[in-house]
């Protein structure tokens, strides 16, 4: 009788400890795939964040000279999701239109909470050897805005007056992770002074 | 039961193991991806430092920084200052090399010795008022005097002062004040440069000596000349003058109007207290007469007007109703104005596009604030004269920033 009652009471113990491990591989399994979006959002906000800072810091610059200040150099004002703007690039000499836009949504699967978006970028360069069409990037973007601002931090609606840039992005993972629809989130912000370039 | 215990427990703990390397694996990988970021903004910022370190250098040593390397952030700034000149334009390019934690980073700076048309208006020991809705669309230089705002007046551009300016509250509203768009700065004071340069340069151009010159630029590439009473001639403007300097030395004026199509610096030389004068006879013009300053920016004429005097609009028939002049005027010692400026009557409008050095009476207002005599002003800066000049035009004594790459 005492050996029936120790094999039940084993049994049951080795129930619920298994019960237990499989809880923790399951929590394990979560956590591990969730760190592994972590370090994918983390990578793509830091690859987008780079392409914006290697563009931003040339707006308005041209080799060996000055654009001329009668051309507006930012050429989308107050639109918050499309920028374009003349820069040397290459350092060739020549002005480039470097354009920043957003595809339609449904270009990639969304949700109203997750609005995934294609980034475009596109260069129009009198270098032949530079490809004028857009080249589009699905690294998770659900968020772009451009703000636009005077030197003192005012709002700039009229063209002549931006002096600062501000790009805010937010990536989130396209694969949610099935039971929580829980998803890694990188936001990047920074304020660009244009007036390097710009200034009169 | 022992046995089995101890494969239990080193099954778990095999399994747990691989768990921890995934983890380990994906911080590692997030926080070097970090780290990599963190690294190239550090360095960036270290190679903008060097490029700022330059840049304070040469203001402190007057242009005479050549480069050094500077430890700043835990990393190294290696700055490098070279000079070459391109035509009369002297540049200094700034290289300013940065590493840290195994990345580098480049920034390049070119710089030139600004010209004084790098101002839309240089004035000197004035103290007076802006009042709404005066906009100043250019660089102002002001010192040794007062700037003076009231209401809401408009600076477009960088003003260089010498003392803070009077900001008073005004129109629209009563409580408006001014608005410095790209700020105001308090400056040491530039120095007037003598102009002798330009006797030598128009060796290589073309110079009277013994009388007055009058010019009149016509717009297929030609220029009609007449030196004193003789007759006038007419040549091609760079084949009389291959530099584009016309001058008048040893105290003579020159009289100048018409349309150039070329860069052009005209100067008149003072001796003693003759000549050193040069008198605008009728528009003197790069585009057409309605032109604003947006319509002359492809225009391949530029016109410099350098006096050792004063730079005068004459009193004539044809300045009696209007008068166009698109040029940089730089008065060394005297002023621009319309001759007899209190005794022409009403002359219709002066519109410049361009850049004045010391401006002076262009009109007479009477009691009540209306214009009796002379011209209403228009001063628009000619925006190419940020990054471009007439030749020899006469130069600061400050490097300006052409282009600045990151």
């Amino acid at each position: 009788m005492s050996t029936i009652l120790d094999l039940i009471g084993a049994t049951v113990i080795g129930m619920l400890l298994l019960l237990s491990a499989f809880r923790y591989w399951s929590n394990m399994s979560e956590e591990a795939a969730f760190l592994n979006q972590e370090r994918i959002v983390q990578s793509n906000v830091t690859a987008l964040a780079e392409v914006f800072e290697h563009d931003l810091r040339k707006i308005g610059y041209l080799k060996g000279s000055k654009l001329d200040p009668h051309d507006p150099i930012i050429r989308t004002p107050t639109d918050s999701t499309h920028l374009t703007f003349l820069a040397d690039l290459n350092d060739d000499g020549t002005i480039d239109t470097v354009s920043y836009f957003l595809g339609p949504l449904g270009e990639v699967p969304w949700s109203p909470q997750h609005p995934f978006r294609v980034l475009y970028r596109q260069v129009k360069s009198a270098n032949p050897y530079c490809t004028s069409q857009p080249v589009g990037s699905h690294l998770g973007l659900s968020h772009l805005h451009f703000g636009y601002y005077k030197l003192n931090g005012d709002t700039a609606a009229v063209l002549g007056d931006i002096k600062i840039i501000e790009v805010t992005l937010k990536v989130e993972n396209p694969y949610a992770y099935a039971s929580s629809d829980q998803r890694a989130v990188a936001f990047w912000q920074q304020k660009r002074l244009v007036g390097r370039n710009l200034r009169r | 039961m022992g046995k089995a215990s101890l494969i239990m427990i080193i099954g778990f703990s095999v399994i747990f193991g691989l768990f921890r390397m995934n983890f380990s694996r994906d911080v590692y990988d997030a926080s070097k991806n970090f780290t990599r970021y963190f690294n190239r903004t550090a360095v960036h910022h270290i190679a903008i430092s060097g490029a700022e370190i330059a840049l304070g250098k040469l203001a402190e040593t007057n242009g005479s920084f050549n480069g050094t390397t500077v430890p700043t952030m835990h990393g190294a700034a290696d700055i490098t200052v070279t000079d070459y000149t391109a035509g009369e334009k002297a540049y200094k390019k700034i290289v300013s090399i940065a590493s840290y934690s195994g990345e580098s980073d480049t920034v390049t700076v070119l710089l030139w010795r600004q010209p004084f048309s790098r101002f839309a208006s240089f004035l000197e020991g004035l103290t007076a008022y802006y009042i709404y809705p005066d906009t100043i669309d250019g660089p102002l230089y002001w010192h040794n005097g007062q700037l003076r705002t009231r209401g809401h007046v408009v600076f477009s551009a960088y003003v260089s002062l010498s003392e803070p300016p009077l900001i008073q509250q005004g129109d629209p509203g009563g409580n408006s004040v001014a608005e410095f768009q790209d700020g105001w700065t308090v400056d040491e004071d530039i120095p007037i440069p003598a102009t002798n340069y330009l006797a030598v340069a128009a060796n290589s151009g073309y110079k009277v000596t013994n009388a007055d010159l009058y010019l009149k630029f016509l717009p297929d590439t030609t220029v009609q000349y007449k030196v004193g009473n003789g007759s006038w001639q007419t040549e091609r403007v760079t084949t009389l003058a291959p530099n584009g300097v016309f001058a008048a030395l040893n105290g003579h004026d020159v009289h100048v109007s018409g349309t150039a199509v070329s860069h052009v610096t005209i100067f008149a030389q003072k001796q003693g207290s003759s000549g050193g004068r040069i008198w605008i006879d009728d528009d003197l013009l790069v585009g057409p007469p309605d032109a604003r300053a947006s319509d002359v920016k492809n225009r391949p004429g530029m016109i410099g007007l350098v006096a050792d005097r004063d730079v005068i609009v004459s009193k004539n028939p044809a300045n009696n109703n209007d008068c166009i002049i698109h040029a940089g005027i730089f008065a060394a010692s005297g002023t621009f104005y319309a001759e007899d400026y209190d005794r022409r009557g009403l002359s219709g409008t002066l519109h410049v596009i361009g850049s004045i050095v010391h401006e002076g009476y262009t009109g007479a207002f009477g009691n009540n604030g209306q214009l009796v005599s002379g011209f209403h002003e228009l001063l628009e800066w000619d925006k190419r004269f940020g990054y471009d000049m007439p030749p020899f035009y006469p130069n600061t004594d400050r490097l300006g920033i052409i282009s600045w790459r990151e």
